[in-house]
């Protein structure tokens, strides 16, 4: 059974690396590059001492975040820092510079805490939005009628987002369980393009063969946390908290221009946390930074009816 | 094939160890209690169905008895035939003559129950031959307690005869030679009524040789010709059909072991040959299945079923395999399987097709991706979790929210239930939220103004004070769908906003009915609720902490859903 196999080799081996993959974009030196790659695959915990030594040569940083990368990384896909056509720019410099590889790293886990039930949904989409139009594959969405059964998605919003319906597979699960089962399936599939599901409670194992899964298929996962889900350690590369984010007083509300949220990276494997006002371009489909985040409400508490 | 004791046979198999003590089962009839079917071991000391049981006491002391269970017989036969499924698709269990039905009380004839048929035409080869297929048949049957008569002939009327009063348990009469076999058997084994066999018996008649050698239309006349028709397709001279207890598939594959296999390794080995086999027929007719049965005979008990279907007409063994992998573990607990069998029951045209050639920007088009990958984990989700559960949306040609989308087959091309390709679009960006709530959840929403937006309302306890607002867009439900489908509140005219409240959350509400005229809340209607409203001082006045009692005609809102 290929599932028992892949869970066989569940911890990621920091094994042998294909020789430079990976290794080039981070800026080490050639020198330093197979003596860190052959005492990472040999010893994983006598990297501090290694990594010193390559320290002492230039700057070290970044050859210590790469090997740690490589030691944490999955065994086939060369190391956390992914490749530059494995990456999923998010269009805005900003964003995409705080980011390992320059992107959300294609065939990883990440995962999104939403604090609000439409921001949450609304950044997964925009994000599934453009990974469909970088990769011309069909999404899948796993929606879980124990979180959501009363708001299921519409249709109209998410075609909106630039998001085709008509390629979004969407499947209901009664519960974490089946969804958990709904995306491993998915994500060995190649044909899709991502998998996302929402899931209440999921621990380390789960996510794990979740990472598995991507690796195998192909395909990027996304975890969508509804607001209140306790977030326990997981395997994702990313996760984000997006929350709402008040739009400056003169502009509409809902309109085309308007999609805005507050998004956290709380957790980054290759990159450091922060935080940005984010806004949503649905012609471009591109994220931007937002000029100026609106702090605080509006000084009257209300503008006028804008139409 | 005739099972005589099966009332008794299916007591006995509940207490083997008593199977040679003497055993019948007693019905009421006319008034007194009568055996309705005895065991082998009565059946020696003299015993019969119809005798009164005080008779069979006297000549019998030992005699155990049980209440006639018809019911719990027609079950088991009706699992028996089941389980000769392993033998042809074709089962049926005869049924009893209308007259035994008019008058249950009576006990009918035992050779008039607990028959089953079953049309071996070409399955026989399957087994080494006839012979070996009603040889094996009679083990199996023997070896699971039931005495059992078979017998195969060209008509169904002759097999019926000489199951009933052959002289052998299993006869096999030759192709042609019917009516030489058939005429040293009784007139009984031609299926007649009571009448006609007395008046039969009254001229001396008792072998059905004797009968056909008579003059037919002296016979007609006499008898009926009820008579001459039975006559007729015992010797194959007139048709007889027989419906099949389940309708025969199409298309079958089946794999019979020499042992029994429970392993599920071998199991899955087997329905991998059947796969290969229904697969290659299928394709060569250009056909893939839709929807397929496998049937696991076990060497004792009723067979085991499971079905997959499949989102668009498969005849790739592969597929089709990881398809049942999920279904077949729960078959398997229990003896091991010593037959299967695959059947198509539900297949389609599969007409090869021809690539689709990418097109830029056709973010509308039907999935074209590895539509073999796809169309497996669709099937895979499907057969797990629903059929129904495995979907994509679809725009509906409606401006109502709730009508404006709809689920398809997520493989399927984008089509109307007509079968017309649908025109609908999506509307613009930003104008629909992203989750609709359903049904839509009342709020308490206080508005200065008549149509102007709430300045903030009340949803699940919480209180939302609006930043910005924006609308109203106004919708009117669609008169010409079934009004009383929906509650009153749910089929007036709608005025929408986009709030925003202070946190920068973003909401999608509604006020239903306009707003001097508020739908009526008890189902009368919103055309008759009218008159001059006060409703806005007073939802002003009652403020921020409203729970107290609201005028019935206050604007009532709804949240709907959620922007991004």
């Amino acid at each position: 059974m290929p599932r028992a196999a892949s869970s066989s080799s569940l911890p990621p081996a920091a094994g042998p690396l294909p020789a430079g993959g990976g290794a080039g974009m981070t800026g080490t030196p050639p020198a330093a590059r197979p003596g860190a790659a052959h005492s990472g695959a040999a010893r994983p915990g006598a990297g501090a001492g290694a990594g010193a030594s390559v320290g002492s040569e230039r700057p070290g940083l970044a050859g210590l975040r790469a090997r740690i990368a490589r030691i944490e990384g999955g065994g086939g896909s060369g190391g956390a820092a992914p490749a530059a056509g494995r990456v999923l720019p998010l269009g805005a410099p900003e964003l995409d510079a705080a980011l390992p590889g320059g992107g959300l790293a294609l065939g990883r886990l990440h995962e999104i805490a939403a604090t609000d039930d439409g921001a949450g949904a609304g950044f997964a989409a925009a994000l599934l939005a453009r990974l469909m139009a970088a990769r011309a594959a069909p999404v899948l969405w796993c929606q879980n009628l124990s979180l959501s059964a009363n708001a299921p998605l519409y249709g109209p919003g998410f075609a909106g987002f630039g998001l085709a319906p008509a390629r979004l597979v969407l499947v209901l699960a009664r519960n974490d369980v089946e969804t958990l089962w709904v995306l491993e399936e998915a994500l060995r599939c190649p044909a899709l393009g991502a998998a996302l599901g929402e899931v209440g409670r999921c621990d380390l194992t789960a996510t794990r063969r979740l990472q598995l899964a991507a690796e195998t298929g192909g395909g990027t996962a996304f975890l969508l946390r509804p607001p209140g889900a306790a977030l326990a350690p997981t395997a994702a590369a990313t996760r984000w908290r997006v929350g709402a984010l008040p739009g400056p007083p003169a502009a509409g509300v809902g309109g085309a221009e308007d999609a805005r949220w507050r998004a956290e990276l709380l957790r980054c494997r290759g990159g450091a946390p922060d935080e940005w006002p984010m806004e949503w371009h649905h012609e471009t489909r591109r994220f931007r930074v937002a000029a100026a985040p609106a702090d605080g409400p509006a000084g009257t508490g209300r503008a006028a009816p804008a139409v | 094939m005739w099972l005589p004791r099966l009332p008794t046979d299916r007591l006995a198999r509940a207490e083997p160890r008593r199977r040679s003590e003497p055993l019948a089962t007693v019905r009421a009839a006319r008034g007194r209690l009568c055996l309705a079917a005895v065991n082998g071991p009565a059946d020696a000391c003299g015993l019969f169905p119809g005798q009164p049981l005080a008779d069979a006491r006297a000549l019998l002391p030992a005699l155990r008895t049980a209440p006639d269970r018809p019911a719990a017989d027609a079950a088991l036969l009706a699992e028996l035939a089941d389980w000769c499924g392993r033998y042809s698709p074709w089962t049926s269990v005869e049924t009893p003559a209308p007259a035994d039905m008019a008058a249950p009380a009576d006990i009918p004839p035992n050779a008039a129950r607990h028959g089953i048929w079953l049309d071996v035409t070409g399955c026989a080869h399957l087994f080494g031959g006839e012979a070996a297929l009603l040889a094996d048949l009679r083990r199996r049957l023997a070896a699971m307690g039931y005495a059992v008569r078979a017998a195969l002939a060209e008509t169904p009327g002759a097999a019926w005869a000489a199951a009933r009063h052959g002289d052998r348990a299993t006869v096999l009469l030759p192709p042609g030679g019917i009516e030489a076999a058939l005429a040293p058997l009784p007139l009984a084994g031609l299926r007649l009524d009571a009448d006609a066999l007395d008046g039969l018996a009254r001229l001396g008649l008792r072998r059905i040789g004797e009968l056909a050698a008579l003059p037919r239309a002296g016979l007609a006349r006499r008898f009926g010709a009820a008579t001459v028709a039975r006559l007729d397709q015992a010797l194959g001279r007139a048709p007889e059909s027989i419906a099949p207890r389940r309708p025969v598939p199409p298309h079958r594959a089946r794999i019979a072991f020499p042992e029994p296999v429970g392993r599920p390794e071998d199991i899955a080995r087997a329905l991998h040959r059947l796969l290969e086999t229904l697969c290659a027929r299928l394709a060569a007719r250009r056909r893939g299945a839709r929807r397929l049965t496998l049937t696991l005979y076990p060497g004792d008990g009723a067979p085991r079923r499971t079905a997959i279907g499949t989102s668009r007409p498969l005849a790739d063994p592969d597929h089709l395999l990881r398809l049942f992998a999920e279904k077949l573990p729960p078959l398997l607990d229990g003896d091991g399987i010593d037959a299967m069998a695959l059947d198509a029951p539900f297949t389609e045209a599969a007409v090869p097709r021809q690539a689709a050639l990418p097109r830029a920007g056709d973010g509308e088009a039907a999935p074209a991706a590895d539509p073999a990958a796809l169309g497996l984990l669709v099937d895979r989700l499907g057969n797990r979790l629903g059929r129904d559960k495995v979907v994509r949306l679809i725009p509906r040609d409606s401006h109502w929210p709730e009508r404006a989308q709809t689920a398809a087959a997520p493989l399927a091309a984008p089509r109307k239930a007509s079968g017309r390709t649908t025109n609908a679009t999506w509307p613009a960006a930003g104008a629909r939220p992203l989750r609709l709530l359903s049904p839509p959840e009342p709020i308490e929403a206080m508005a200065p103004l008549p149509d102007q937006p709430p300045l903030l309302f009340r949803w699940r306890k919480r209180l939302h004070r609006v930043a910005r607002a924006e609308g109203p867009e106004r919708l009117a439900p669609e008169w010409w769908r079934d009004p009383a489908a929906a509650p009153p509140a749910m089929r007036a005219t709608r005025d929408y906003y986009r709030l925003e409240d202070r946190d920068g959350r973003r909401f999608w509400v509604f006020r239903a009915g306009l707003y001097d005229r508020p739908p009526a809340a008890d189902g009368t209607g919103d055309a008759n609720a009218t008159g001059e409203s006060t409703a806005t001082g007073e939802s002003n006045a009652t403020g921020e902490t409203s729970p107290a009692p609201r005028p019935a005609d206050a604007p009532r809102w709804f949240l709907h859903g959620f922007f991004a």
